[in-house]
């Protein structure tokens, strides 16, 4: 298991190949202050008490694990189980490491928070906790996702955060994470760059790998508990991929249980009109990390597409890149209309609205199921990452464009 | 600490020697490649080395600039858009050294490099005729066989000091560091900011560190008082502020405001001589 022991910290893969921190000077000192932090609260037992309290009593973890019976039988197998992290407090994943950061930040000194935001989760997630916590909070967002989001960037506003509409580039995530490093740049002494996903330079892929790795250590006793069995397959949504590594990373040394993450195939991969990095695979250096880039023949990157803003990235973290180069986890792609499908039928079957980023992962489920891809009657778990009430414009959108 | 100037740095060390004979710090322009157009953006740089600059520097231009401020952003967009590559860059790097004998410096984030290989991109360089490379967002920590290789090719690895930079971690930098030392004198992007309390120390830090000349950067415009840096840098680099004209007449009148732009940046690189004139002398 290669991607386990990295060549040296922050790195991934069998050769390091993957990771590292790739910064301009100004940020190298206060990204190797924050691993440095970050390494010193790790084993430190009054921090880890203070955020297993935090997210108990704030954040509203255990989640369930749950039984989808007519999704799953919908979908050709029968024993399907959701992990809802849409059942936590802002409705995402998000939360988990918006508080393991910011606590750490409060630790560091520091007075103020920064974050970029896609789907406006991630944004929630650090509005909440600045608001709790007493810190000030901006948020950048691509002027796109603002738009397709609307509701999140309200949400945002009431909870005190000054949230900045990002015009450059293709004016979604990655512009967004441009404009927050930008920021941090010039304000390093007082701000700490709140980042949401595991991307970035060292300690973020690690830092926020571990701050989410409590839903795969709960999914992984809860399903022992019901099924007295680990699963088949455990299937994840992959923007950057942290309700991803989250969910698998419990799972890593059980060779029998199949990782799939699910990225974004948006109107198809023969259209260009994707965020499909696994399926076109390119080594690159994009945001303070080596990983795969979706990029052009001159190392310029690709403007990529996705319904869902929470994938509409060009990037990978570097621990999936390892995860996929030495075979661990297999990754695959949905589209658009596979998506909300599944979000649709989700709705119908099981009477919840997911966030179109885990609908991804639900629309997977439905078309290997539908082919029997895990043999005779197999266990199947999916990160359920987030809610779809943001999405209901988009859906409607959708279904207005399609006559259903 | 002083280390022997690095191999691929003759060129770059002369035009700090003649600077200094000549009692001036050091004009080290900085201009993005292919801004607003490949032709243009050539006469552009000849200009400037008309008008006297010391070294050169040619950014690449990538999609996701993150070291860089609105106006290098704006001129990096339309650069690209123009159909800027790192292949075209050399190639008017080339254009640029059959005309003037300047030393230049590629300015460049890592990926277009990663997307060109390595190895190839530093034979294309030498070849044609480039004397130094800033890799802006790789540490001197990270991929030894990345900065071996410019070594290799006998061009000379500029690396950068910030604020931000710790002192235990000065000597590293210092010793990977090629032809001159390039000193952010502002926290945050190019072209805008604040500047450091601490640069001045930084500087004499960084004198006890390399015998390297140094030069500032990041927010210098031709009104900034240089007066305290005399002593403490052997050189200055001037890129928004020479782009922040060039960009409205771009945007305002398009191909036919050339002339106009050439005017304006040969009068911009004029007042920079003059407030670098005897800057060492004293």
């Amino acid at each position: 298991m290669t991607n386990r022991a990295p060549a040296r910290p922050g790195r991934f893969g069998s050769a390091g190949e993957f990771g590292g921190i790739y910064v301009p000077e100004t940020l190298y000192g206060p990204v190797r202050e924050l691993a440095e932090a970050y390494r010193a609260v790790r084993d430190d037992d009054a921090f880890r008490e203070e955020l297993a309290g935090e997210l108990r009593e704030f954040a509203g973890r255990p989640t369930p694990l749950q039984a989808a019976p007519r999704f799953a039988e919908a979908s050709g197998i029968r024993r399907l189980y959701l992990k809802r992290e849409d059942l936590l407090h802002t409705g995402a994943h998000k939360i988990n490491n918006a508080i393991g950061q910011a606590l750490l930040a409060r630790r560091m000194g520091k007075t103020r928070l920064v974050a970029e935001t896609g789907a406006g989760q991630h944004g929630v997630a650090t509005a909440t906790v600045a608001a709790r916590y007493g810190l000030a909070c901006v948020v950048y967002m691509g002027a796109v996702d603002m738009d397709r989001q609307r509701p999140n960037v309200e949400r945002m506003r009431l909870l005190g955060a000054d949230v900045v509409g990002v015009e450059s580039g293709s004016r979604t995530l990655k512009d967004a994470i441009n404009e927050a490093m930008r920021d941090w740049s010039a304000s390093v002494r007082t701000t700490h760059y709140l980042l949401g996903s595991v991307l970035g330079p060292h300690p973020y892929p690690t830092m926020v790998r571990d701050f989410h790795a409590v839903i795969g250590a709960e999914t992984r006793a809860q399903v022992l508990e019901r099924e007295g069995r680990l699963p088949d397959a455990v299937i994840a949504c992959v923007g950057g991929g942290s309700n991803a590594i989250g969910i698998f990373h419990a799972f890593l040394a059980d060779e029998g249980v199949a990782l799939h993450g699910v990225e974004a195939a948006g109107e198809g991969l023969s259209t260009g009109r994707h965020a499909a990095r696994f399926a076109d695979p390119a080594p690159g250096v994009l945001h303070g990390t080596r990983t795969l880039v979706l990029q052009d023949a001159g190392g310029q990157v690709r403007e990529t597409h996705s319904i869902s803003a929470g994938l509409d990235y060009p990037a990978v973290g570097p621990e999936h890149a390892a995860l996929e180069a030495s075979g661990r986890a297999r990754y695959a792609a949905a589209t658009d209309d596979e998506a909300v499908e599944a979000f649709q039928l989700l709705a119908r079957a099981e009477g919840i609205l997911p966030a179109l980023e885990s609908a991804h992962a639900l629309a997977f489920v439905r078309r290997e199921g539908a082919r029997g891809a895990w043999g005779g009657d197999p266990l199947v778990v999916v990160n359920l990452s987030g809610r779809g009430d943001k999405d209901l414009a988009v859906v409607e959108c959708w279904r207005a464009s399609r006559g259903r | 600490m002083a280390g022997p100037p690095g191999p691929g740095s003759p060129t770059l060390a002369r035009a700090f020697e003649a600077a200094h004979e000549a009692g001036r710090g050091a004009f080290v322009p900085y201009l993005t490649a292919g801004f607003p157009s490949t032709d243009e953006s050539e006469r552009l740089a000849v200009a400037l080395c008309e008008e006297g600059a010391d070294v050169l520097e040619l950014g690449v231009p990538f999609s996701d600039p993150l070291a860089d401020g609105a106006v290098i952003q704006s001129t990096t967009r339309i650069a690209l858009e123009a159909g800027a590559t790192l292949e075209g860059v050399l190639m008017l790097a080339s254009g640029i050294r059959a005309r003037v004998a300047t030393p230049i410096v590629l300015m460049t984030y890592l990926n277009p490099i990663v997307r060109f290989g390595v190895e190839r991109a530093c034979e294309r360089a030498a070849a044609a005729g480039v004397d130094g490379v800033i890799l802006v967002d790789l540490p001197p920590e990270e991929e030894p066989d990345t900065w071996a290789a410019f070594d290799a090719a006998g061009i000379a690895t500029i690396t950068l000091v910030a604020p931000t930079t710790t002192a235990d971690r000065l000597p590293a930098i210092a010793a990977r560091a090629r032809g001159f030392l390039y000193v952010v004198a502002r926290l945050g992007v190019t072209g805008q900011g604040n500047e450091d309390t601490e640069i001045l120390s930084t500087l004499e830090r960084c004198g006890r560190a390399t015998g390297l000349p140094r030069c500032i950067g990041f927010g210098i415009t031709p009104g900034t008082d240089l007066s305290p840096y005399r002593g403490l840098a052997e050189g200055v680099v001037a890129g928004s502020c020479l782009l922040e004209p060039l960009l409205r007449s771009h945007l305002d009148a398009g191909p036919s405001g050339a002339p106009a732009r050439e005017r304006a940046l040969r009068d911009l690189a004029g007042r920079f001589r003059a407030r670098l004139a005897g800057w060492r002398s004293a």
